[in-house]
């Protein structure tokens, strides 16, 4: 009988694999976009839902730094692991899966912002924001590095 | 001054001791008082000033508030501890207006809490923060390990494959095969 544990776990690994989502996340612009006269105005953001986009930015890239600078503790570790003369096969397993772990919890912080996001939004504005986005990256051309800048 | 006026009476002196005894020389005090005249005088004057002052108080309107003034034996306003209580409260008071005055302004838009260039700065370095992660959740091994790892190998890389099988092994291959 599968866990419950599992089955969310795949359910979440369903999502993130799916390609839409994939699109989504890759597709949603940095920063505090809400903060753009021209993006405020196209959704028509009330005070309200900058405040409360601005806190769960906060949240989220507090968690992200801290779940990278986890991951990078423990890619530390492994390249320790590694590099020693006598490599411990094992070791190096069991460290590779805390890895594993931290990135997992990396997919999964970058896709509760977009579902949080996407909660304060609503399905249109969602659209709208996904497709302006798209349409950004699409004049800014893939070879460019500029930011997603405001007028 | 009516009848029998001595040579030291004086209606001035008179008026002056209704008005303030202190004010007269112990010697013009004790003439007012032993002199049937002046003492006299002094009585009609005292009567006339009471019956005015009555008067005055019969046809004034009464005060709309009553005015209680201090009595002398409780002359502070204050209790003791009562200064510092007073002075808190003027401050938290004052505080707090200020503050209410800030939140106005800040909701109404009035202080722009992020200017485009901030914008513009925090969405260079978030993109750099999200690239930095996406690379991390593409591949999560050490740097020295990520170059030679079956997932970047998998991508179709014509250097790794002009390494590996370099175009004059091919070309002589493919000669020999010809032969």
């Amino acid at each position: 009988m599968m866990g419950k544990k599992t089955m969310i776990f795949l359910v979440c690994l369903a999502v993130l694999a799916c390609p839409a989502v994939a699109d989504a996340m890759r597709n949603s612009p940095p920063g505090r976009w809400w903060h753009m006269p021209d993006v405020a105005a196209a959704l028509e953001l009330s005070q309200a839902e900058k405040e409360a986009l601005d806190t769960l930015y906060v949240q989220n890239r507090r968690n992200l730094i801290d779940v990278k600078n986890e991951l990078d503790k423990e890619r530390f570790e492994l390249e320790n692991i590694l590099e020693q003369q006598n490599l411990n096969e094992q070791a190096a397993i069991e460290q590779f899966r805390k890895i594993e772990r931290q990135r997992e919890k990396l997919s999964m912080e970058r896709f509760r912002y977009l579902l949080e996001v996407r909660k304060i939004l609503g399905r249109e504005r969602h659209l709208k924001l996904v497709n302006m986005a798209k349409e950004f990256h699409g004049k800014r051309g893939p070879e460019q590095n500029d930011s997603f800048e405001p007028r | 001054m009516s009848h029998d006026k001595r040579p030291q009476c004086d209606i001035g002196q008179v008026i002056r001791s209704i008005v303030d005894e202190n004010d007269l020389s112990p010697e013009h005090l004790r003439h007012i008082e032993e002199c049937p005249v002046c003492s006299e005088e002094r009585r009609i004057l005292a009567g006339r000033l009471g019956l005015l002052g009555r008067r005055a108080a019969e046809y004034s309107p009464l005060p709309a508030r009553r005015i209680v003034l201090p009595q002398e034996d409780h002359p502070l306003l204050l209790r003791p501890g009562s200064g510092w209580r007073l002075a808190f409260g003027t401050a938290a008071g004052f505080a707090a207006v200020v503050l209410a005055a800030a939140w106005i302004m800040f909701r109404a838009g009035f202080v722009t809490p992020v200017s485009h260039l901030d914008v513009a700065g925090e969405m260079a370095r978030d993109e750099a923060l999200m690239a930095e992660i996406s690379m991390l959740e593409e591949n999560p091994l050490p740097e020295a390990y990520r170059d030679i790892s079956p997932e970047i190998i998998s991508e179709t890389d014509e250097d790794i494959f002009d390494f590996i099988v370099p175009v004059s092994s091919l070309d002589r291959w493919s000669r020999g095969k010809e032969a």
